[in-house]
């Protein structure tokens, strides 16, 4: 189905590609080919908005454009020291901000600047020390992150080159500078640049889980802790003093983390009995992410120890490995099972143990 | 007279959030925005960025990077005209914009 206003030009691209494959080339192709398709997805845009001049919704959520390269390790093999850049958004929406505290500088004696500052050197030792990723794009880039982004605001994300950190309104939430929210949206970051996932459906909800499994291993690494030691929860002890809850998501029991009369009931599955087919959120992708973080948490289970070891490691290599933008949770499970098979061995007893950790959650390898 | 010539008579904003890294709604995101009781100069800046063509301009603009984004369902009520609904992501919002809502 062509949904581009440009048939007239006969170009084969412009004609035979759907929506869905315009946005991987997006997210994949060369820096021209990349240009085009984004230019044909702004064409796809509007038109829809033009049909639906009157309609009561806008256009739909769109993939992740900003990843063009999947660059894993850097060429000189230079892992040794992040370069950290926090600064003060001032309670506006600018990014990134002043200044505040960069590589190398003492304490700024601000808790936000320091902790943004002392969790973005976590997260960058875990991928540098563990996996040998120099920085979120395998190539050093600079760790920037700005902290009091806007008023009251109750968010945390990762902007495509950036992390930005609010305050919280004090009610829902009182802070997002807590480690495993920081490797959160870190990881997406290097989600971006190990080839993407398009942030919609099951890809999206593979994007949102793989994020959680990183920021849990940063924190649980951070900690020193043995997988029975973990709580195994995201955003521990950020959600606001009245609200009936403890945190963001729990990778042991989704479902969980939280049930207050503001928030409702955490909507987390841990089977794919209970997949949430859904057009918010994106597609559910807080909600369903809730299942393979369950299978990764039964995995570290299992195998025991030190959950960044072999399974983040397993986690590591599947994501450098995917190369499938829309990959859906059965492909990503396949991916884990290739590279717990390349890491521990083929018939190894960790690759037993992956298979039932996926099969127990209702995916079958 | 401004809010005339910005051509936002009677106009109420009414603005809901959902998403970001929770992925609920944000309870505190819930707004309702009266132009006409806004002091002027608010009033002549909430005309400019919130009028219904310059919400669905910044509606096509394309993702970059959408995760954990706030989603912002905002609905345009003006006069007796049926009310128009966008969808929009918070980086599709510029800054002013995102500034200006960040007053209510």
């Amino acid at each position: 189905m062509c949904f581009s206003l440009s048939c007239a030009s006969h170009h084969p691209i412009t004609c035979i590609i759907p929506p869905h494959m315009l946005r991987v080339l997006a997210l994949r192709g060369d820096e021209s080919t990349a240009r085009m398709a984004r230019s044909l997805l702004k064409q796809t845009e509007k038109l829809r908005d033009e049909r639906n001049e009157h309609a009561t919704t806008g256009p739909g959520p769109h993939g992740d454009f900003a990843g063009l390269e999947a660059q894993a390790r850097s060429d000189d093999g230079s892992l040794c020291c992040p370069d950290r850049r926090i600064h003060d958004g001032e309670f506006k929406a600018a990014l990134p901000g002043r200044l505040l505290r960069q590589e190398g500088d003492p304490s700024a004696g601000d808790r936000d600047v320091d902790l943004a500052y002392d969790g973005a050197g976590d997260v960058f030792s875990l991928f540098a020390e563990e996996y040998g990723r120099n920085s979120l794009d395998g190539a050093g880039m600079p760790l920037i992150a700005t902290v009091r982004h806007r008023r009251n605001y109750n968010n945390a994300f990762w902007d495509g080159s950036q992390m930005a950190y609010g305050t919280g309104d004090g009610q829902v939430f009182r802070t997002f500078l807590e480690l495993s929210v920081i490797g959160h949206e870190m990881a997406h970051g290097v989600i971006q640049h190990s080839g993407g996932l398009i942030y919609e459906n099951q890809s999206g909800a593979l994007n949102e889980s793989i994020a959680d499994v990183f920021g849990s291993l940063a924190l649980q690494r951070r900690l020193g802790q043995q997988v029975h030691e973990a709580d195994w929860l995201v955003g521990r002890g950020i959600l606001g003093p009245g609200i009936n809850g403890t945190a963001l998501r729990s990778m042991k029991a989704p479902g969980t983390a939280y049930a207050d009369d503001m928030l409702g009931q955490d909507p987390q599955p841990w089977h794919m009995d209970q997949f949430l087919t859904t057009s918010d959120d994106n597609g559910g992708v807080h909600i369903n992410s809730g299942i393979p973080n369950h299978a990764f948490y039964l995995f570290c289970n299992y195998v025991g120890g030190r959950s960044w070891e072999l399974p983040g490691r397993v986690w590591y290599r599947a994501l450098q490995r995917l190369n499938n933008p829309m990959a859906t949770f059965a492909d990503w499970a396949d991916q884990t099972m290739s590279a717990a098979t390349d890491l521990a061995g083929p018939g190894s007893f960790e690759t037993v143990l992956l298979r039932r950790a996926w099969k127990l959650v209702g995916i079958g390898i | 007279m401004d809010a005339i010539a910005g051509g936002c008579i009677a106009m109420i904003i009414e603005i809901a959030a959902q998403g970001g890294i929770g992925g609920f709604a944000a309870p505190n995101l819930n707004k309702r925005i009266d132009v006409d009781q806004q002091s002027t100069q608010l009033r002549r800046e909430l005309c400019k960025v919130f009028g219904p063509e310059q919400l669905a301009r910044l509606a096509r603009t394309p993702c970059n990077a959408c995760a954990d984004r706030l989603i912002y369902r905002i609905t345009i009520i003006q006069g007796s005209a049926a009310p128009r609904n966008f969808t929009l992501r918070e980086d599709q919002l510029p800054a002013q914009m995102l500034d200006l809502l960040d007053q209510f």
